[in-house]
């Protein structure tokens, strides 16, 4: 695998006007750097600005000082090298299943037998190939997010941002949307920013989590998750370490504990 | 509902209204004031086996084809550009609304000045009717795209072109399909009146020309024709328009 340059947040501060006429401050000051290669899962209660800096890593919104970088260029739309999944999928109900894996490979100009051979192949990686011809509606939640996910695969992106990806998607199969993830994630080592608000499923895949605090959005900590893959949930190193991240939650924000999933 | 009774209702209720027909006819006791029904069957029939009442109705339906989808031609564009363009729609929305709730009877003058006596009067009246909902239910099926849709086609870097085309036309098709049914209904009530000067065959003619020979019976041929036929072309954009509805899923 050639060498990518991942991203980094420089400085990054996100002021929102309000309806007040007072500037909101979503996000504050935030520097951040993910390697190529690297997992690294955002986590925070609601309202700390995760998805605005997600949203900025994608180009969708501007910071209003600082920037985000992918090796040298300067993100300002989207596009440019960042490609997001979204947790409602946004899958093109009109496409089959490989006709919406196609889509991004379309814009890019591959010639269709490439594409189609390229769509099959993702499809195959996130075990959908025998949905190829099928129409996303005819999928639960948590294929249609797989179908999403090898479609922003398919065109081999610098960067893959996910905002909540599987907060759709129930508890059951959520746990094994993670650890397809993960296998996925292992065979490339894609560089991925993860947005969640569930502590475990952090833990789960990151290589390092960057816990955010609300009021004004910005980094409280960042932890190393050094035990190695695939993780077990219910080992001693997994719960001493969400307990020490739920205690820097709480000691920093001013949130309580209900704000998370467990 | 049982199916027996979907299909048996309505059959009643027809069969009672032709005897109600039937009877209130012979109350009257002239055939030429108000035909009973036999006399309309016998006038279809008399006409039909000359083979004019096919050629009227061909002509009115060929008329109606180029009316309506010259609207279409015409509309689906429009609609687009105003669905997708801030200013084109600031720009020509006002105009529209003014022109629209114009009955296209009111242009007739105008038509037989621009495109004399015969078959473009009465074609254009057909377009005026059918180009307003054309035009309105594509600008909103274009405004009513998911935006989801559109950060999607930004994350992959289509362009603008590219967009359009891959995204915005197909996700609206099923508003734009709507609109059709709804404008072939609209528009199909006109054909009548665009055939009423100038033409020389047609449903709208046939009206006309058997009022001045005084047969009230061919009158009330035409006009069962023309619901029927309206009838008939309604199910089918409908058959249509459930193709696309289904095809095109639900929200995904
Ligand atoms: N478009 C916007 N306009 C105004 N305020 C916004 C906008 N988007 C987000 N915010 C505010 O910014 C803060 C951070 O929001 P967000 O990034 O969505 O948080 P998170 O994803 O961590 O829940 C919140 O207080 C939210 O209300
Ligand atoms: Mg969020």
């Amino acid at each position: 695998m050639s060498a990518r340059p991942g991203i980094r947040f420089d400085s990054v501060t996100k002021l929102f006007g309000t309806s007040s006429g007072q500037a909101h401050r979503a996000v504050h000051d935030v520097t951040l750097s993910v390697a190529d290669g690297e997992f690294v899962c955002l986590v925070g209660p609601s309202g700390c600005g995760k998805s605005t800096l997600l949203a900025i890593a994608g180009g969708f919104e501007q910071p209003t000082s600082g920037r985000v970088l992918i090796g040298e260029t300067e993100i300002t739309d989207p596009g440019t090298g960042a490609v997001t999944v979204f947790q409602d999928y946004g899958l093109f109900p009109w496409r089959t299943v490989r006709d919406n894996v196609e889509y991004g490979l379309q814009v890019r100009g591959v010639p269709p037998a490439e594409r189609r051979a390229r769509a099959l192949a993702e499809l195959d990686a996130v075990g959908l190939g025998a949905f190829a011809e099928w129409h996303p509606h005819e999928l639960s939640g948590g294929m249609r997010q797989r179908v999403s996910i090898a479609r922003a695969l398919a065109v081999d992106p610098a960067v893959l941002l996910m905002d909540e990806p599987f907060g759709a998607v129930d508890a059951i199969n959520r746990a094994r949307m993670q650890e397809e993830l993960e296998r996925l994630w292992c065979e490339h080592e894609r560089t991925v920013l993860f947005v969640t608000h569930d502590v475990d499923e952090a833990i789960y895949l990151a290589d390092r989590i960057v816990l955010m605090t609300p009021g004004p959005g910005r980094i409280a900590e960042q932890i190393d998750v050094t035990f190695s893959r695939p993780r077990v949930r219910g080992s001693g190193e997994f719960f001493a370490l969400r307990s020490r991240i739920l205690e820097t939650l709480h000691l920093a924000g001013t949130e309580s504990r209900t704000e998370f999933e467990i | 509902m049982t199916r027996t009774a979907r299909i048996l209702l309505p059959l009643a209720a027809t069969a009672l209204l032709v005897t109600a027909w039937h009877v209130a006819a012979t109350r009257v006791g002239s055939t030429l004031l108000f035909p009973p029904p036999g006399s309309v069957v016998l006038g279809a029939v008399e006409t039909a086996a000359g083979g004019r009442l096919f050629g009227h109705i061909v002509a009115s339906l060929q008329r109606f084809a180029i009316g309506y989808l010259g609207g279409i031609a015409i509309g689906v564009p429009l609609g687009l550009l105003l669905g997708l363009s801030v200013h084109a729609r600031s720009a020509f929305d006002p105009i529209i609304q003014v022109l629209r709730p114009i009955s296209p009877i009111a242009w007739f003058p105008l038509f037989t000045l621009w495109f004399g006596i015969g078959e473009l009067p009465a074609i254009a009246i057909v377009f005026t009717a059918a180009v307003y909902p054309v035009i309105l239910t594509t600008t909103s099926a274009v405004r009513e795209v998911d935006p989801l849709y559109l950060k999607v086609a930004r994350t992959f870097g289509d362009s603008r072109a590219g967009t359009v085309a891959r995204i915005i036309l197909p996700a609206s098709l099923p508003g734009i399909a709507v609109g059709l049914r709804i404008a072939v209904g609209t528009s199909w009530v006109f054909i009548v009146a665009g055939e009423m000067l100038g033409v020389t065959n047609g449903l709208g003619y046939l009206i006309i020309d058997a009022r001045n020979s005084l047969r009230t019976d061919l009158v009330l041929v035409a006009i069962v024709i023309i619901g029927a036929l309206g009838l008939g072309i309604d199910r089918a954009l409908r058959l249509a328009e459930a193709r696309v509805r289904r095809h095109w899923g639900g929200a995904a």
